[in-house]
């Protein structure tokens, strides 16, 4: 069955004197307009269409949603693809329908407004002529190495012959966003007017060119271009170049940034339709790896925990008790998502900083993305020393200090002054939310609202339901977080919940190391070689000594058959050595982020002796040792009921704490190693290192019967 | 669009309001926009009400010059508030009585029918009050503007002289009188035949008192502290600046301001000017009952009246206030609470003294009433203290009004304003 077209075609009456076709791209079942099978037979006959009319001078395509204009293929269907042959085919079908689009006698004219990402971006690209507008939700590029592919529908080949190898290279292998203007300078787009003009400007774009008052900009020649770019030396110390900065920054765990090299070195000196052509069976190599198989399929889980939570009534006005680092960017963040937030500060000095704190980050944003589209926020903004007017708010988000009896008057406080349909949530990062919540009246509205630090570029809230919070604070909590643009993962109470139960077994493996003998470098490199965004150390010092103490305090508490605290941190924490904030920790952090940071040699005396012999060991070998102890802990948490779905696990470890992307999460890595061996290599591990290692209960009956988490069922193991 | 309820007539209830404290020109807010701090107050007025931004229908600002620096300061105040964009918002301008007038407005609105929830703010900017270029530059920047070449644009400028480039602030004097509002105090005090002792006695107790209610904490809770960046520091501010310490003695000592030889009007026994905003959220009765919102007192009348600015401009009060009693039907000792502005402590003691005097009342068309004991007004201090900022300074008398009424209730509370220009404005409140 067809459906329903993702096109609508509109043609300028009849007795104009110059017509146009305005080819709008609007699917009426999906909020997203991408390009599936269908889809792509219906822009043939569009296509076609326009040609065939004789009046018509000319199109503009542009996109019927508010937000961006095409994503690129569709990923959901990628599941179904199993042959590489098949993913082939798929990226021809879409090159040779871009390229008709290219070889379109008639001007055809992109007008973009909203995101405007990989096959999107491309199908501008094979337009003649690209109108951006200046919105702040308008952003260009390419993320396809995000989930481990390239573009395949002639970006590579077309866009370095728009805007030369270098500023492409960029573009491609760091999948980084760029706005309208930047992309103006780069000649990535030729005109940027404002959302209102975009129709107008489209229009007397494809009017002029057609009359050829108007000529398709011409690519940018700048003279290093010419001196680097065009030749084949000057090329190869480009590629070679950019080779060297992919390796260092993905330790050759993803092949995807490499591989868009190979494509566009290798299709540079090439006629256009022969470099296209070499994206197709590079692409599908990639499409059917691992690597890439798993980080499409976190992105699938991830945005269905979003779409969850899509549909949930999000809260208007949102209160913060407490204005500290967390507090502050939490009102800031808030405001600017078009909620009303107000902090709540004990004393004049901390509420100036707070309101210091957000209006620094209004003032770069500002900076960013002009000061028209960050008044509103700041006017949604405010602090005050008491709780007046607190209880008209819909969701109240403690943020103090992480010290129980602390949080407890808090909490009796925000009890007693808000109405009972206001939604109470605790930011605590490990702190079991009944605990909180023991002398509370109405504990069942209140939930778990764990965010991760720094809040503006982590991904992930973690989202904890206590044993009587109800399913309306669980819901609101959730669209909360959608609101910020976060994903919400839904886990249950406990010490440390998910992510810092498991990051606290990260740490205190990585700490166990360390006294064993081997040194932070060779730690924080192991676990980074294994695909670890940033070793445990120097995370540690990014969440702060403090942090990580009270974490592993209460971990400790609860988990005491197989962890107990390293004196070494405490020691940390008193001589005030918490990282980042006090430029001290594992590492000494220079107030000048260029000087770069280095260890701090004085550290390793509060671990061990000082004639503690380092032991040699491979890379590899220390950093699978706590991706494994991290693993293992996210099972017993899926055995426990702290996660209700494997899924949920791979999602939040990879958001939360940085769990390899590559391996999709922890529970889809267990399954691609075999269940068995993991639990043989356990048990080694536990020889040698203790019972943090050894296999859950769950990981050996799921082995035992030869089963996975992919096809794991919470009844299952009621058994 | 809400539904609108029909009734004719209802009351106006004040649920809640704040001000910022009241700060010496050029001092802690000289980088605050009069529209910054007027947003500040509006949305914690909000707070202390418990009424949500979606709620409010209508803002009016009433300023005395900050207007001068936008076309419409009350839009700006409302969007830098963060309400919703839907809220209508305008500016009043009525010198000392910008608020009363502002209030005026929104008030009739309510009691009428046509609006349920309204925000009143008043503020100024004394430190950012808009300068005016002289005539003869404005004109050649004007024709400059327009010139077509090179040699008209200079051309434009032959006229200009060098002490045409000094900028001048808003005019003080009248232009009927010629004389500023200080000089008709001087007038004022000399043809009343008040001293200058009785005036720094006067001055001196509204110092004390001020001083005295701030540290019982009786001001505090409506004062909300107004957070101040500069590149390198934050701090909040919280302080009424103004208020201090004094004595007699060190009041006596002070220079006349206006007449050097024979006057009694000093800096030390009028009201100094001050930066500041203050606002009140005001609602129908019918609708703050249903929404559940506490009201701090209901209006029960209003009247503004004026006097030839060339006879006694301060006398204005006393016909207004006179008209509130007469709507209400009540006498003076029906008045538990009488707040009075001090633009000078000569105009207080002059309109006291007027209020009884038959021969006064005659002249301004009133009937005569009981001689009230100068004592019995502002007893928590007055403008001479607190300071003046034009058209923030009704919202303190209010707030602080209300409070009087709560803490100890009584009938009526009697509110009166003078401004230059010979207006005076009245209010009577009833507690809730």
């Amino acid at each position: 069955m067809m459906r329903p077209a993702m096109f609508r075609l509109e043609f300028d009456p009849p007795g104009a004197r110059a017509r146009l076709a305005t080819i709008i791209l609007d699917d009426p079942k999906r909020s997203v307009n991408a390009l599936g099978p269908e889809t792509m037979m219906q822009v043939d006959t569009i296509l076609s269409t326009v040609r065939g009319e004789r009046e018509i001078v000319g199109a503009v395509l542009i996109s019927g949603k508010t937000d961006h204009f095409m994503a690129g293929g569709d990923l959901r269907r990628f599941g179904d693809i199993t042959d590489r042959r098949d993913f082939e085919v798929l990226a021809r079908r879409i090159q040779d329908l871009l390229r008709r689009v290219s070889a379109m006698e008639k001007p055809v004219v992109a007008a973009i407004h909203g995101v405007c990402l990989g096959g999107g971006l491309e199908a501008a690209l094979a337009c003649h002529y690209r109108i951006a507008t200046d919105h702040p939700s308008t952003v260009l590029g390419f993320a396809e190495a995000s989930v481990g592919l390239i573009p395949s529908g002639g970006g590579l080949a077309r866009l370095p012959r728009l805007i030369g190898l270098r500023e492409s290279i960029s573009l491609v292998t760091e999948g980084r966003l760029i706005r309208a203007r930047r992309a103006k300078r780069l000649g990535l787009v030729d005109e940027v007017v404002s959302p209102e003009a975009l129709s107008m400007a489209a229009r007397e774009a494809a009017l002029a060119l057609a009359r050829g008052e108007r000529t398709t900009s011409p690519p940018r020649r700048g003279l290093s271009r010419r001196l680097v770019e065009d030749n084949p030396v000057g090329r190869r110390v480009l590629f070679s170049a950019a080779r060297r900065e992919v390796r260092r920054k993905t330790h050759g765990l993803y092949p995807a940034p490499l591989v868009a090299l190979d494509v566009m070195e290798r299709g540079a000196n090439k006629e256009l339709s022969q470099a296209i052509a070499l994206e197709g069976p590079a692409f599908a190599e990639l499409a059917v790896s691992t690597t890439s198989r798993n980080l499409v399929a976190l992105f699938l889980r991830r945005s269905d925990r979003r779409r969850a939570a899509a549909g949930l009534e999000a809260p208007g006005r949102v209160g913060v008790v407490g204005g500290g680092t967390v507090g502050a960017e939490l009102a800031a963040i808030t405001a600017e998502k078009g909620m009303e937030a107000r902090v709540r500060e004990v004393s004049e000095e901390r509420l100036a900083d707070a309101l210091a704190r957000i209006k620094r980050y209004f003032d770069e944003r500002s900076r960013r993305v002009g000061e028209k589209y960050v008044y509103g926020a700041r006017s949604r903004v405010s602090g005050g020393l008491g709780l007046a007017g607190f209880e008209t708010m819909d969701l109240v988000i403690e943020a103090v200090p992480e010290h129980l009896e602390l949080k407890r008057d808090v909490f009796e406080e925000l009890d007693r002054t808000c109405r009972p349909e206001t939604t109470l949530a605790t930011n605590t990062s490990a702190l079991p939310i009944e605990s909180i919540t023991r002398q509370v009246e109405h504990p069942e509205r209140v939930v778990g609202l764990h965010v991760f630090v720094p809040l503006r570029r982590m991904p992930l809230v973690e989202i904890v339901r206590g044993p009587q919070t109800s399913q309306a604070a669980v819901d609101r909590a959730s669209a909360y977080a959608y609101a910020l643009g976060k994903t919400p993962v839904v886990v249950s109470d406990g010490p440390g919940f998910y992510t810092s139960r498991v990051l606290g077994f990260f740490f205190s493996a990585a700490l166990e190391m360390m006294s064993e003998g081997h040194d932070i470098e060779a730690i924080d490199g192991g676990a980074r070689a294994v695909g670890w965004p940033m070793g445990p150390f120097a995370l540690i010092d990014s969440v702060g000594g403090a942090v990580a103490l009270a974490v592993l305090q209460t971990l400790c508490g609860a988990f005491s058959d197989r962890l107990e605290l390293n004196p070494g941190l405490e020691k940390m924490v008193v001589d005030g050595r918490v990282g980042r904030r006090t430029g001290r920790g594992f590492y000494v952090h220079p107030s000048a982020a260029r000087e770069g940071r280095r260890v701090d040699e004085t550290v390793y005396s509060r671990f061990r002796p000082s004639d503690a012999r380092p032991r040699p060991a491979s890379d590899q070998v220390l950093g699978e040792r706590l991706t494994f102890v991290a693993a293992a802990e996210a099972v017993r948490c899926l055995d426990d009921g702290v996660l209700a779905c494997p899924d949920d696990g791979d999602v939040a470890a990879v958001l939360g704490f940085g769990y390899p992307a590559l391996r999709g999460g922890p529970f889809r890595h267990f399954d691609t190693i075999g269940l068995r061996a993991c639990v043989d290599r356990l048990l080694a591990l536990e020889d040698r290192f203790g019972p943090r290692f050894r296999p859950p209960a769950l990981l050996r009956r799921l082995a035992r019967e030869g089963e996975t988490f992919a096809g794991w069922k919470r009844g299952d193991d009621a058994a | 669009m809400r539904p609108r309820k029909t009734a004719p007539y209802r009351k106006v209830w004040v649920v809640s309001g704040m001000r910022t404290p009241f700060v010496r020109p050029g001092g802690a807010f000289s980088n605050v926009t009069a529209s910054q701090l007027g947003a500040l107050v509006v949305r914690e007025a909000l707070l202390a009400g418990g009424a949500r931004p979606e709620q409010v229908e209508q803002v009016v600002v009433g300023s005395a010059f900050s207007r001068g620096e936008r076309t419409n300061l009350a839009r700006d105040v409302a969007m830098g508030a963060g309400l919703p964009g839907e809220v209508v918002a305008h500016t009043v301008c009525d010198a000392c009585l910008s608020f009363h007038r502002a209030f005026a407005d929104a008030a009739l609105q309510i009691e009428s029918g046509r609006t349920d929830v309204a925000v009143v703010v008043g503020v100024e900017s004394v430190s950012q009050r808009p300068l005016s270029l002289g005539r003869p530059l404005a004109r050649a920047l004007a024709d400059a503007g327009r010139a077509q070449s090179l040699k008209q644009r200079i051309d434009a400028f032959r006229e200009v002289r060098p002490r045409d480039l000094v900028p001048a602030g808003p005019g003080w004097a009248n232009l009927i009188s010629g004389e500023s509002l200080g000089e008709s105090a001087e007038r004022l005090a000399k043809d009343y035949g008040i001293t200058r002792a009785e005036q720094d006695a006067f001055a001196f107790t509204s110092q004390v008192r001020a001083l005295t209610a701030i540290e019982e904490g009786l001001i505090g809770d409506h004062v909300v502290g107004v957070p101040i960046h500069d590149d390198s520091s934050a701090t909040v501010v919280t302080d009424d600046d103004l208020v201090r310490e004094t004595s007699t003695d060190r009041l006596g000592r002070l220079r006349p301001s206006f007449d050097t030889i024979r006057g009694s009007v000093t800096v030390g026994n009028s009201a100094p000017l001050a930066d500041g905003a203050s606002a009140v959220l005001l609602a129908s009765d019918a609708y703050a009952k249903a929404e559940g919102w506490k009201a701090q007192g209901a209006l029960r009348a209003l009247s503004f009246r004026a006097v030839d600015p060339g006879g006694q401009p301060l006398m204005a009060p006393v016909p207004a206030v006179a008209a509130v009693l007469d709507t209400l039907g009540v006498t003076i000792d029906d008045l538990g609470v009488w707040e009075m502005h001090e633009g000078f402590a000569a105009g207080v003691l002059a309109n006291l003294r007027g209020l009884s005097d038959p021969e006064v009342c005659r002249r301004l068309g009133i009937t005569a009433r009981k001689r009230v004991d100068p004592g019995q007004v502002n007893q928590w201090g007055g403008s001479i203290a607190f300071g003046h900022p034009l058209g923030a300074s009704g919202g303190r008398q209010i707030l602080s009004l209300l409070r009087q009424l709560q803490r100890a209730p009584e009938p009526i509370g009697l509110l009166s304003s003078s401004a230059a220009g010979g207006q005076g404005a009245a209010f009577a409140f009833e507690p809730c």
